[in-house]
């Protein structure tokens, strides 16, 4: 009987058969993430004014009452993205009896200009019929009339205020 | 006989059995019995043995992105005369992994924003990269390009929202689902 003497048994040798690089037959992997973004478009209502008026009633025709004095060299700029709204006008005080201030409003397109308005302390739609629009150096065009019955009145500055509203 | 055969019988035996056990066994008397070969064993010539076995590996093309949160922009300012101002945010980011070489980022809606309503996205590039503000849309766009072999992570997203004046007021808002995608160039 043949003897086999085993005094040690080697260990298997690993042959490592390394694939570098990517397989030719393999497909680009697509990979890819989501996430949600809300965008949310807020009622947006400006308008801003340039310069300040100055009206001095300082002269008239014999026998007539005084000649009103007026004032062209302000304006506003307004941007709304609402259907429809409209511009009011309010002065922080009235006008003694005898004496009239009046602005007129230059309408942005698409809406409506309320002419010659008188200002007081309610206010009073001086542009109508507003809507999407974005427009600037539109004239206030402004009118101080006053009655020789009015007698005369010191230099005040009266605060008119501009609302966008609907 | 009986009384023979039983001394000498067993004397006999007891030799027969020390010499068969002996002559059996692989080393009987210092070393240890050897076991029985394994079944398809190879029998061994000489004093060692080799095998070899081969094992398979391989490195896989592996591209991944991930962004990190939801956006919400809101636009409800402008300077008056003018239309509405743009909103920004840039509090997402993404993270990417490929090993692969010359990938690109695209991105895309799933529908797009109502009219008037326009999203910009800006990405960040990883080392290597370029990338430039592009509008999305349901069409998928390219945001980021030569990517090659990186990891990176919080890389910023930077949106625009834009709306022009005829952009009517949508309450909560609008939202849409903006996908990234990694992929060859």
């Amino acid at each position: 009987m043949e003897v086999i003497h085993m005094q040690k048994l080697k260990a298997f040798a690993v042959a490592l058969v390394l694939f570098a690089g990517f397989s030719n037959a393999a497909m680009a992997q697509l990979a890819s993430d989501n996430h949600t973004v809300t965008v949310e478009v807020a009622a947006i209502n400006e308008i801003a004014i340039t310069g300040n008026a100055t009206l001095t009633v300082n002269s008239a025709t014999a026998g007539s009452d005084p000649v009103a004095a007026t004032d062209n060299s302000t304006s506003y700029a307004v941007t709304t993205n609402e259907a429809s709204v409209k511009i009011t006008a309010e002065a922080d005080q009235n006008m003694p009896a005898g004496v009239t201030l009046s602005v007129n409003a230059s309408a942005p397109a698409g809406a409506a200009s309320a002419g010659a308005t008188t200002l007081s302390t309610g206010a009073a739609d001086v542009v109508t019929g507003m809507g999407t629009v974005s427009q600037g150096s539109l004239t206030l065009a402004y009118s101080l009339a006053a009655t020789a019955a009015a007698g005369q009145m010191s230099s005040t500055a009266v605060t008119v205020t501009y609302t966008i509203t609907n | 006989m009986y009384t023979i055969l039983t001394s000498y019988g067993w004397k006999c035996a007891w030799i027969a059995l020390f010499l068969g056990l002996a002559s059996n066994s692989t080393s009987f008397s210092a070393s240890a019995q050897t076991p029985p070969p394994l079944p398809n064993a190879i029998q061994m010539a000489g004093s060692s043995l080799t095998l070899t076995q081969s094992v398979t590996v391989s490195v896989q093309e592996i591209n991944e992105i991930t962004i990190s949160s939801d956006v919400s922009l809101t636009i409800d300012t402008a300077t008056p005369g003018t239309g509405p101002d743009a909103a920004n945010d840039a509090s997402a980011s993404f993270n990417l992994t490929t090993n692969g070489t010359n990938k690109k980022i695209v991105g895309a809606l799933d529908s797009n924003f109502s009219s008037g309503i326009s999203l910009k996205a800006l990405l960040v590039a990883p080392t290597g990269g370029s990338s430039s503000e592009q509008t999305l849309s349901n069409v998928a766009v390219d945001l980021v390009n030569g990517i090659t072999r990186t990891t990176a992570t919080n890389l910023s997203i930077t949106y625009t929202a834009e709306a022009t004046i005829n952009a009517a007021p949508n309450g909560s808002g609008e939202s849409r689902t903006v996908t990234l995608t990694l992929m060859d160039n």
